[in-house]
C-alpha cells in the first residue's frame, strides 16, 4: 500500500513537470481588446473624432458597432509584452468578428500594419493630438508605404455573419523581434459601395476581438 | 523500487513534503498564478478587493437627511445641499465659518417656490450649484410627472413654473433675487437631470430644454443659458415692441457671447445685478418678458426623450461630455461633422451613468449609479473620447454618486452604500489599485461637495452617527 502511494506521488509530479515541460517549449496566449488601449473608429465624414464608429444621424455617431465601408477604418494596437524574451513566433491569428456584410455575395476585408505611431486623439486626420498634433500623410492612415504598409498583411472575402481568421504570424514575429515597432493594424474595405458592420468591443462583443498567438523558445 | 527510498528522510524539506499531493496541488496553483500573472500588462481593467477603512482628515461631515446634492460657495462660506423629492425641505444651507467648519446652529431651509396652479404636484430639486466668484446659489427645479405614462403637464399649469431660481448667499436666509426658465422652452415633469456651470461661470448648463420639432411637437434639446459677468442670466433684445419703455430693454441685453465671461470685480457685480434687476422690474410692468439667452441644440437620436442629459461636464469653452442613455455623450462645438459622439457601454444600464471632468487633465470619469462599483477613466482628445477606457472595480460596492476629483489629493471619489470611497490616480489620472474608505451615516451618499478655500470634502449624513 506504502509503495503505491509513492508511486502515485511519483506520477503526480511527473505529471506536473510535463505540463510545466510542454508549456515550456510551446505556449499559446489569446489577446483580446481587453488588453488594448490603443483602439480607433476613424472616419472621413468625422475627421477628427477618435470614435465615429457608426454613423447615426446628422453629425451623430457611435460606438455601438462598427461600420466599415471606403471611408471608414478600425485600428487596433495589441501590446506583445506577454510574450516573454527569447521566443519564436510559430502562430497568430487575428480573429475578426462580423455581423454583416454588403453585398452579401462577399466582401474583402484588409488588414495591414501600421507604419507610425498614433496615440490620444487619433482620428481620420489626425495620427495624435497629443504630445503634439500630427497628421497622417494622407487621411485616414491612407498614406501607403507612410502611414500603412504597402503590402496587405492578410485579405479575406467574407460573407454574412461570423468571424474571420487573419494569418499575422509575420506581423507579430517582426514586432516581437522588434524588426518594426508596433504600431497595430488598420482594417479596411477598399472597393466602393462596400459595407460591412463589426461588433463594438465595449458594447456587444467585450473580449471579442482576439489575438492568438503560438510561441515557443527559440 | 520506491523512488522516495533514496531521499534523505530527515530533513525538514523532503522528497516525500513536496510530493505530499496537497502541497503539491498548492505548489502547482502558485507556479499556473505566478506564470499567469508575471508580465506587465497594460492596466485597462483595475480590480480593487477592499477599500482601507481611513479617517481622513479633510472630509467634514454635516447632518442633511435625503441629500442628492451639494455645492460649497467658497466666496459666502456656505454649503447648500438638495434634497431628495418628499424631503421636508427642498434646500438646507449651512453657514461655515473661518475654518471651514460647520457654523452653530441649524441650518437655513429653504423652500422652492410654484404656482398655484401646480399646487397638486410637488416640486422638487434637479441640480444646484454655487457661482465660483460671486455669493449666488442656482437651483434647477422640476415638478413631478404625471403618474401615467406619455401624459405630459398641461402647459398653461406650467407656463408661470420657474425651473431656474437665483439666490443671494451674503444675507440669511438666503433672498431669492431671481426667478425665471419658464414657459414653453422647457419641458416640466422630470425627474432626474445634469446641470453644471463651466469653468469660467459664463455658461449654466440646464437640463431638460425643448424646442418646437420637425411636426410641432416639442423635442429635448441640450444646451445653456448665458450668464452675464455679474452672474444673472443675460437677456437677448425681444422683438421690437412698439409701446415699450425706451430704454428699458436695453439695459438688460448682455454684450456679444464672447464677452459674457470676463470677470466682474465683487462689488461691481453687485451694483449690476441691482441695475437689471430693477430695470427687468420695470419692463415686466411695462408688459415687456425678458427673453433668457440662451443656447440649445435637438440631438434627438441621442435624447430623444427627458429628461436629459442626465449629467453635464464642461471640458472646454469647445467641448462638454453629457450622460445619455447608454454611456457618455461628446458635443464639440466646433465641429459640424463630429458633433456628437455617443460611446455605448456595456452592459446596457440606462440612464445610470454619471459623469465628472478633472479639471486639470483631459480626462473624465463616469460612474453607473445605482448598479455596480466601476468607475471609468476615459482619456479625451479636443473634447472628443478617444483611445479605451480604463476601468476600476470597487469589489461589494453600488455607487450612488457622480464621481468627483480631487486634486489636491489626487483622488477620484465616490458616495456609495454607507460609505465614501477614494480611488488613488497617477499622474495622467489613471486609476491605481489602492484606495480608501471613509464609514459615514448614510446608506446612500449621492451627494458630496469639495471647497478649495478649505481643502475640504462636505459629505452630508442622515443623522449623527
Amino acid at each position: 500500500m506504502k509503495l503505491s502511494s509513492s508511486w502515485a506521488r511519483f506520477a503526480i509530479l511527473i505529471a506536473s513537470l510535463s505540463t510545466f515541460a510542454a508549456s515550456a517549449t510551446a505556449r499559446t496566449i489569446v489577446l483580446t481588446d481587453q488588453d488594448c488601449e490603443q483602439m480607433a473608429a476613424i472616419s472621413a465624414d468625422a475627421p477628427r473624432m477618435s470614435w465615429a464608429g457608426y454613423p447615426y444621424g446628422a453629425a451623430q455617431f457611435t460606438n455601438h458597432e462598427f461600420v466599415l465601408t471606403g471611408k471608414q477604418a478600425f485600428l487596433i494596437r495589441f501590446p506583445l509584452d506577454r510574450i516573454p524574451a527569447g521566443q519564436r513566433i510559430t502562430k497568430a491569428e487575428w480573429i475578426v468578428q462580423h455581423l454583416s456584410v454588403y453585398p452579401a455575395g462577399g466582401t474583402r476585408l484588409q488588414v495591414r500594419r501600421l507604419l507610425k505611431e498614433w496615440g490620444p486623439g487619433v482620428s481620420h486626420q489626425y495620427r495624435m493630438v497629443r504630445p503634439e498634433r500630427v497628421e497622417w500623410h494622407t487621411p485616414g492612415a491612407r498614406g501607403l508605404g507612410q502611414d500603412r504598409a504597402t503590402e496587405a498583411t492578410a485579405t479575406a472575402t467574407i460573407k454574412g455573419a461570423g468571424e474571420q481568421v487573419f494569418n499575422v504570424t509575420e506581423d507579430v514575429e517582426l514586432w516581437h523581434k522588434r524588426a518594426v515597432p508596433n504600431h497595430g493594424w488598420i482594417l479596411t474595405v477598399e472597393e466602393p459601395d462596400i459595407y460591412v458592420r463589426l461588433p463594438s468591443p465595449f458594447y456587444n462583443a467585450p473580449k471579442g476581438w482576439k489575438l492568438r498567438i503560438t510561441f515557443e523558445p527559440e | 523500487m520506491n523512488p522516495c527510498a533514496a531521499m534523505p528522510s530527515t530533513n525538514v524539506v523532503s522528497w516525500r513534503t513536496f510530493t505530499e499531493p496537497k502541497r503539491l496541488a498548492a505548489g502547482y496553483g502558485l507556479c499556473l498564478l505566478v506564470w499567469a500573472v508575471s508580465p506587465a500588462w497594460a492596466q485597462r481593467e483595475v480590480r480593487i478587493r477592499t477599500l482601507v477603512e481611513t479617517q481622513l482628515p479633510f472630509v467634514t461631515t454635516c447632518v442633511a437627511p435625503a441629500a442628492r446634492f451639494a455645492s460649497v460657495s467658497d466666496v459666502a462660506g456656505v454649503l447648500a445641499v438638495g434634497h431628495r423629492p418628499g424631503s421636508a425641505a427642498h434646500v438646507s444651507i449651512f453657514r461655515l465659518d473661518d475654518q471651514g467648519q460647520m457654523a452653530a446652529g441649524e441650518p437655513v431651509a429653504l423652500t422652492l417656490p410654484k404656482p398655484a396652479s401646480l399646487n397638486d404636484r410637488p416640486n422638487h430639486v434637479l441640480g444646484l450649484v454655487c457661482h465660483p466668484r460671486f455669493p449666488l446659489l442656482y437651483v434647477w427645479q422640476d415638478v413631478a410627472p404625471p403618474a401615467q405614462p406619455d401624459v405630459t403637464i398641461d402647459p398653461a399649469l406650467s407656463a408661470e413654473f420657474d425651473h431656474l431660481l437665483i439666490y443671494g448667499l451674503d444675507e440669511t436666509p438666503p433672498k431669492l433675487l431671481l426667478a425665471t426658465a419658464r414657459g414653453a422652452d422647457f419641458h416640466c415633469g422630470a425627474v432626474s437631470a445634469g446641470f453644471a456651470f463651466d469653468s469660467v461661470a459664463g455658461r449654466l448648463y440646464v437640463p431638460n430644454m425643448q424646442q418646437p420639432g420637425p411636426m410641432k411637437k416639442p423635442v429635448p434639446a441640450i444646451g445653456w443659458i448665458r450668464i452675464a459677468p455679474d452672474g444673472l442670466p443675460a437677456f437677448d433684445d425681444p422683438s421690437p415692441q412698439p409701446n415699450a419703455a425706451a430704454g428699458a430693454v436695453t439695459t438688460l441685453v448682455a454684450s456679444a457671447p464672447g464677452s459674457l465671461a470676463v470677470v466682474m470685480a465683487p462689488q461691481d457685480a453687485v451694483a449690476s445685478r441691482a441695475a437689471r434687476l430693477a430695470a427687468m422690474d420695470v419692463s415686466k410692468a411695462s408688459g415687456i418678458v425678458p427673453v433668457l439667452s440662451k443656447y440649445l441644440e435637438s440631438p434627438t437620436l441621442m435624447f430623444g426623450d427627458w429628461p436629459c442629459p442626465f449629467s453635464y461636464a464642461p471640458v472646454s469653452d469647445d467641448a462638454v461630455l453629457m450622460a445619455g442613455h447608454a454611456g457618455p455623450v461628446s458635443w464639440v462645438l466646433s465641429d459640424r461633422l463630429g458633433r456628437f459622439g455617443a460611446f455605448y457601454l456595456s452592459p446596457y444600464v440606462p440612464y445610470r451613468h454619471r459623469i465628472g471632468a478633472h479639471p486639470r487633465l483631459p480626462a473624465a470619469y463616469l460612474t453607473f449609479v445605482t448598479f455596480d462599483g466601476r468607475i471609468l477613466r476615459m482619456e479625451l482628445a479636443d473634447g472628443y473620447i478617444t483611445l479605451a477606457p480604463q476601468t476600476v472595480s470597487l469589489d461589494n460596492t453600488v455607487i450612488y454618486s457622480p464621481p468627483l476629483v480631487l486634486t489636491k489629493t489626487n483622488q477620484v471619489v465616490v458616495g456609495a452604500a454607507g460609505f465614501v470611497g477614494f480611488v488613488e490616480l497617477d499622474e495622467q489620472g489613471r486609476f491605481q489599485a489602492k484606495g480608501q474608505r471613509m464609514t459615514v451615516n448614510n446608506p446612500t451618499v449621492e451627494a458630496f461637495a469639495w471647497s478649495e478655500r478649505f481643502g475640504k470634502l462636505y459629505v452630508p449624513l442622515e443623522k449623527t452617527p
